[in-house]
């Protein structure tokens, strides 16, 4: 995964400070808010970047923020020049063995998870109709708790939606790792900042 | 247990003691508190093995095992004691011939799995025997902690934190995570019980313990209490598996770092270790995989423990009553005990179980969730006591969301730093790569201290004004870095606080940020509505 910390926290800081100086040049007077999200977005931005797109919370961050019209400029400069987000710039370096582009990996697991979701619909409404009065509380309750928060959880993964189980608990482990990272590398340069306030 | 129960187990355990005749040996000092800690150990030792249901044939070991473990104070060396467990469980095996596999720590297989044993327990031993060098009174150690504690720590870096998970139950001591020894006393007993827990990893992750104990005796050997803090704090760390460590933490381990300057480059070397580890703790793990695949059964003699005994002998006799239960648990869903590993290329039907494709890609489907879940466990911290899917992926859910508010809180934090966010640019960067102590919270501190120098050389020469890193190199504080513009009055303050702030203020703020953060939340969502 992550196969030197520092380096990694150095190239996110680098791309991070790259973006915000880019977005900077742009914007003289920006409202607080304003910032704040020039920040957390550059700031995911670049950790999506160094995570090179071979993972679908990378790819769905840049996703998301490209949605946006303004960011567009943004993600541009920090991207690469000439990179569109749906391009095949996103390609993976890294060797994944699924190993697909951005845009292509999303309809297909859509497609793939949705007709899952039909099929086992139709499985569940088969069974339930000639079954007897439920013998395991427990199990279904339990069943609905993991499936509640199987939900909270893609909600929260970027690009977890349309992710089966197993997926979204690999994207999860991943995304950990490198949000630590990203918390890490936005502390280093808040602590190492001055704290003056001015609003 | 007293000192009274110890001395009738000598009197009992005499001919067993007499029988194995090798040399045992425990520096243990004569403090009461010391025996009775160590009887503490053997006696919950019985209980684990009672407590899975062995007959009493094995407790005749247990005793002789532990009474040996204390019987002999300063006596010599240290290997002799690697044989006489080895010895002193071989008797057990010998005297248990039809294998009561349920035993917990002993669940060796009779079939000559002791081979790749003795190198590891020397390993451990020898970590063992520094410490015990060192006088002064051992704190009563808490089992307990010690024993999920050298759970974590056999496990250090190493994904087949599968089988430690089932390794838990069968113990069915409570860990606290929150409670680490800390000081010298605990250091020989967890140790020991390092020995005994590793036992029953399988090769790779008994090598995994050699390691982590070797780290631990670099440190322990070179000074004492202060060195010995510092190698707890970094056994610690192994335990939390590296990228598993939350910044507190790390924050503490890195201070022990600093506190022993002799600790740095043994703590460098084993941080820059964990950080490679998880990788190769997941390739190991896969290759364990494969392994089981292969179905080599012999390599992995030294079993897994109870369940991955059982996961062997499943696929051997499905028609075990273990399996059967286990199967049971398995529907239900949230379950305790953790199904056994899947075999992935040779899927086998077990009894009681349909022998539908569905089924049985189900089945497939439900190991690797938990699996994965495994390995989250390890990384999500407090979370290698809880067992069941729910609260797992509360757990794992409430991390993520409290990384993501931190994240959301510190670009606030930035955004009220500065109205000019690029005039503290160049400074920045030349200040961050030589601060790496900022941010040590994943995987280890000290290789980014030594790998942020040679960064510098790639920073673009504009950016960064030659003064300013030179300066930055040799430590000077943030008043001396020039800046572009916007001099603010205390900077020179503030920067030599941020310095010298020490990890406990970073761990206070991290949990004030928490709060923080809430608070401007809100009043941010106010000011923007």
């Amino acid at each position: 995964m992550m196969h030197n910390p520092s380096k990694v926290r150095q190239k996110i800081m680098k791309k991070w400070i790259m973006g915000l100086r880019s977005c900077s040049s742009s914007h003289e007077n920006l409202s607080l808010s304003e910032r704040r999200w020039i920040i957390k977005l550059s700031a995911d931005l670049a950790l999506a970047s160094v995570r090179n797109g071979s993972r679908r919370w990378s790819r769905a961050i840049i996703e998301e923020a490209s949605r946006n019209p303004d960011n567009k400029g943004l993600i541009q400069r920090m991207l690469g020049s000439g990179c569109d987000y749906r391009s095949p710039c996103l390609i993976p370096r890294e060797g994944r063995s699924d190993g697909n582009g951005a845009g292509h990996v999303t309809k297909s697991m859509w497609v793939a998870t949705s007709s899952k979701k039909i099929v086992k619909r139709c499985r569940r409404a088969r069974r339930s109709n000639g079954r007897a009065p439920r013998r395991n509380e427990a199990a279904s309750i339990a069943k609905r708790l993991v499936k509640k928060r199987t939900q909270l959880l893609k909600d929260f993964v970027p690009g977890g939606q349309d992710m089966d189980d197993v997926s979204l608990i690999e994207e999860t482990l991943d995304y950990i790792v490198w949000l630590r990272a990203q918390v890490d590398v936005m502390r280093a340069l808040a602590h190492s900042l001055p704290a003056t306030t001015s609003i | 247990m007293d000192e009274e129960g110890k001395i009738e187990q000598e009197k009992r355990d005499e001919d067993v003691v007499n029988r194995n005749s090798t040399h045992v040996w425990l520096n243990v000092p004569s403090t009461s508190a010391n025996l009775v800690g160590v009887c503490n150990t053997e006696t919950i030792c019985r209980e684990d093995f009672m407590g899975s249901g062995t007959s009493h044939s094995s407790a005749p070991m247990v005793d002789s095992f532990g009474r040996e473990l204390w019987s002999r104070a300063c006596d010599p060396p240290f290997e002799n004691f690697g044989y006489c467990e080895a010895s002193a469980l071989n008797n057990s095996n010998i005297s248990d011939p039809s294998g009561n596999r349920r035993i917990g720590p002993a669940s060796f297989r009779s079939d000559g799995g002791w081979n790749p044993l003795p190198p590891m327990l020397k390993g451990g031993l020898y970590a063992l025997n520094p410490p015990n060098m060192l006088p002064g009174s051992f704190c009563v150690p808490q089992f307990p902690t010690d024993s999920g504690f050298i759970e974590r720590a056999a496990r250090f870096s190493c994904f087949s934190g599968g089988n430690f998970g089932s390794l838990v139950n069968p113990f069915s001591i409570p860990e606290n995570i929150g409670h680490y020894p800390v000081g010298p006393g605990p250091m020989d007993v967890f140790l020991s019980n390092c020995v005994k827990l590793g036992s029953e990893l399988n090769v790779e992750a008994a090598e995994d313990v050699e390691m982590a104990s070797k780290e631990g005796t670099s440190l322990g050997c070179t000074q004492e209490n202060g060195e010995k803090d510092a190698c707890i704090m970094m056994s610690r760390d192994a335990a939390e598996q590296g990228v598993g460590l939350s910044s507190n933490d790390s924050d503490e381990g890195e201070s022990c770092g600093n506190r022993g300057g002799q600790a740095n480059t043994p703590i460098a070397n084993n941080a820059g270790g964990e950080g490679s580890s998880k990788e190769v703790g997941l390739r190991k793990r896969k290759r364990n995989n494969g392994k089981e695949a292969g179905g080599d059964k012999n390599k992995e003699a030294q079993g897994v423990g109870k369940n991955g005994g059982e996961s062997q002998r499943k696929v051997e006799h499905p028609g075990s009553t273990s399996c059967k239960g286990t199967e049971k648990s398995d529907k239900r869903g949230a379950q305790a005990a953790d199904p056994p590993k899947g075999d992935y290329i040779h899927i086998r039907a077990r009894r009681g179980q349909a022998t539908n494709s569905h089924s049985l890609a189900e089945r497939v489907r439900r190991e690797k969730i938990s699996e994965r879940m495994k390995l989250l466990q390890d990384l999500v911290p407090g979370c290698s006591k809880v067992t069941g899917k729910a609260v797992m992926l509360d757990e794992i859910i409430n991390y993520v969301q409290s990384l993501q508010r931190q994240v959301e809180f510190l670009s606030m934090k930035l955004a009220t730093v500065n109205p000019r966010i690029d005039s503290n640019i160049e400074g920045l960067l030349a200040k961050d790569m030589m601060m790496p102590r900022a941010g040590p919270s994943t995987l280890g501190f000290s290789p980014e201290m030594t790998a942020a120098y040679p960064q510098m050389h790639l920073l673009p020469p504009g950016l960064v004004p030659p003064d300013a890193v030179r300066r930055a190199i040799h430590g000077q504080t943030a008043s001396s870095l020039p800046r572009a513009r916007d001099h603010p009055q205390n900077l020179g303050r503030k920067g030599m606080k941020f310095k010298q702030e020490g990890k406990k203020k970073k761990k206070r703020k991290k949990r004030k940020t928490k709060k923080k953060k809430k608070k401007k939340k809100k009043k941010e969502g106010d000011s923007r509505d």
